[in-house]
């Protein structure tokens, strides 16, 4: 499905670069969950002071105040950490309002600070402990009851990991924000399609929320709705271990009923190299196929007029072509009624018999017109048939012009009908004829090996080196408005009866069928050179040799 | 006896209006085309009517026509019949109609009868 490819991309681009965002996130938590509690180790020491002096070097501090929270010793760390002055200008002071945070954090502080006391319970937590306007640090604190009067507590200094951990959630927030608001499905599943990942988007578009999704295959959220093709997709990204992209979905039933998606399937790989999740991105097309499918109606429609007004027009040119032939007919056969015994009525029968077989043959020419003439009938010698044809005219004694030829020497293929093709040519060869009755010349002409876009209208269906046939004449030439009517139907310049209108419709006709084209260059006074187009084709033996039919051939074959 | 003039290409058809006219005591000068009929009257020759084929090829046709035609039959104050073999793509009734907006006295599409052919004369010759 060709719907907006590049914009597709970019999208696909930004939405892996913002995934793999969000993967680093929850990578990070995780190692934060699984940090070990290191305080048990006081404890377990055989040798305090060993130990209080290497905590004393580390980025741990400790202290113990009364039940209030006056200071009565802080060691050397906290002190440095809280940016604390000597312990003798502190002592006897709550140690939580020694800092520069505000009035409200400060009270709340002691509200937490008592009702710890008043439960006689140990607490752990941060605390938020303000340096000053631009130094905020976080001290992930345990409190530890010694006596009934006595707490000991110690501080670890946090502030870079949860300073990372708040830009993380920052980076995560906006990750999911981004994600639920492209107009994109993200959804990470595993290979068996249990989903690990949802953006809100796709729970709303179902009318549930993200958490049924998440833990489930699409069978335990949605289950009156098989999930037949996207499950052969993943299987496909499995077995093959490549990305899919692009592959026309559309739901004909559930909740998605009528919605078309274009799916992204791109599998990741765990350090074992082995696929352990698939990232799925779903584009909703359903604008873009509704309107393909307006622009495909609007065309066929179109094309249906056009024909309409075709056969309009050649019905209406059929109409004034036997008016014209009919109307003296009326005249003849009311005034031989009137007086059967009229002078010089064998004229008048004549006429009226001349009608009628004008007529006939226009009605003749009229059903070669409809005749279905796409099946060519085989390979065609075209030197042999032209070298025939001029032979044929030429020794027509009663013409006075005399055609010349310029055709190569080898034979040259088309798979055309040999009858049609002489009818083309033949046509060409009258109107050239007719052109010059009052003197000049006709050189029929045959050349080979012209790229499919050198074509005169559209590149031909074939990709085949195409030869040129032309009819040039040193006659009257056309106008530009005589030009632009010449392949209609019933359009002439000859008068007399000579010409019914059809020819070169019947020669257009003809050689599109055949997958060529007809052309024409021509100013008046200055003569007219008609162009018949073809494919060219292998000759039988060349064709037989290689075991390919003619167009198989072809269609391996460079040109241009 | 009116003097007519025809602009018709169409030889046979042109005969048979010919041989119609003639039989009717009518004077018949023959134009094969607008540019023949332009040169007629230029020279100076009388008429009482013009009979004039056209081939209404779609919504141009008359109009390409009348451009041809003002000058000719309004300079010599000339009222014209317009024979037709039809329109295509348009209703008779509608060709008709555009016909009269043009001027002319009738329409008649081939193949029509002696009488309605000289009952239009009648009208163009006494209007």
């Amino acid at each position: 499905m060709d719907i907006g490819t590049y914009t597709i991309n970019l999208w696909v681009v930004i939405i892996f670069g913002l995934l793999l965002l969000a993967l680093g996130t929850a990578i990070g938590f995780h190692y934060g969950k699984q940090r070990p509690r290191r305080n048990l180790v006081l404890r377990q020491s055989n040798n305090a002071y060993d130990l209080f002096a290497v905590i004393n070097r580390s980025n741990v501090g400790y202290a113990i105040s009364d039940k209030a929270g006056h200071f009565i010793y802080a060691s050397h760390g906290f002190l440095k950490m809280a940016n604390l002055p000597p312990l003798d200008q502190i002592i006897n002071k709550v140690w939580f309002t020694l800092d520069e945070a505000s009035d409200g954090l400060k009270a709340r502080r002691a509200a937490e600070w008592h009702a710890a006391m008043k439960e006689n319970t140990d607490w752990s937590g941060i605390v938020r402990w303000i340096n000053g306007p631009n130094d905020k640090r976080f001290f992930e604190t345990t409190l530890k009851r010694m006596g009934p009067d006595r707490v000991a507590f110690i501080i670890q200094d946090r502030t870079a990991q949860i300073e990372a951990r708040r830009n993380m959630e920052a980076q995560e927030n906006l990750t999911h924000f981004v994600l639920n608001n492209v107009p994109v499905i993200v959804t990470l599943q595993k290979p068996d399609g249990t989903f690990l990942f949802a953006t809100e988007n796709l729970a709303q578009r179902l009318g549930i929320s993200v958490e049924d999704i998440v833990g489930n295959k699409p069978e335990g959220f949605v289950p009156y709705v098989r999930f037949k093709k996207l499950e052969s997709l993943l299987k496909t990204v499995v077995q093959s271990r490549q990305s899919i992209h692009g592959i026309p979905i559309e739901f004909t039933y559930g909740p998605l009923k009528g919605v078309h998606w274009s799916l992204f399937l791109s599998p990741l790989f765990d350090d074992k190299d082995e696929i352990d999740r698939i990232l799925i991105v779903a584009l909703d097309v359903t604008e873009q196929v509704k309107i393909q499918k307006e622009r495909q109606a609007y065309a066929d429609k179109l094309s249906e007029l056009q024909k309409i007004e075709s056969l309009n027009r050649f019905a209406a040119g059929l109409a004034h072509e036997l008016g014209n032939i009919l109307h003296p007919v009326g005249v003849y056969a009311r005034a031989l009624t009137k007086n059967p015994e009229m002078e010089g009525r064998e004229q008048y029968f004549k006429r009226i018999n001349d009608a009628v077989m004008a007529a006939g043959e226009l009605l003749q020419q009229t059903s070669d017109m409809a005749r279905p003439y796409s099946q060519p009938t085989g390979l065609t010698d075209i030197t042999a048939m032209v070298r025939e044809m001029v032979a044929f005219v030429n020794g027509l004694t009663r013409r006075k012009q005399k055609i010349s030829l310029k055709i190569p020497e080898d034979p040259v293929f088309a798979n055309v009908s040999e009858t049609g093709i002489r009818q083309v040519l033949l046509n060409l060869i009258n109107n050239a004829l007719d052109a010059t009755q009052d003197g000049g010349e006709i050189i029929v002409q045959l050349k080979t090996g012209f790229a499919p876009e050198v074509l005169p209208q559209q590149p031909s269906a074939i990709n085949a080196p195409h030869l040129c046939l032309e009819v040039c004449d040193t006659g009257v030439g056309m106008s530009e408005e005589t030009k632009q009517q010449i392949f209609d139907t019933f359009f002439t310049t000859k008068k007399d009866r000579k010409g019914t209108g059809l020819g070169l419709a019947f020669v257009r006709n003809l050689v599109s069928s055949w997958d060529g084209d007809v052309s024409v260059e021509t100013a008046l006074g200055a003569g007219s050179v008609f162009k018949i187009w073809l494919p060219e084709a292998e000759s039988v033996s060349q064709t037989l040799s290689g075991g390919q039919s003619p167009l198989e051939a072809q269609s391996e074959k460079h040109y241009g | 006896m009116a003097e007519l003039l025809l602009i018709e290409d169409d030889p046979a058809v042109a005969e048979s209006i010919i041989f119609v006219l003639e039989n009717n005591n009518h004077r018949v000068t023959h134009a094969v085309n607008l540019d023949r009929m332009r040169k007629i009257l230029e020279a100076g020759q009388k008429f009482d009517a013009a009979i004039v084929d056209i081939w209404l090829d779609g919504e141009d046709g008359l109009s390409a026509f009348s451009k041809e035609a003002d000058h000719a039959f309004i300079t010599h104050k000339l009222p014209f019949i317009v024979i037709s073999g039809g329109a295509p793509g348009k209703t008779l009734e509608a060709a008709t109609a555009r016909a009269d907006a043009y001027g002319a006295v009738a329409m008649l599409y081939k193949p029509f009868s002696d009488e309605e052919l000289l009952s239009a004369i009648d009208k163009a010759v006494s209007g």
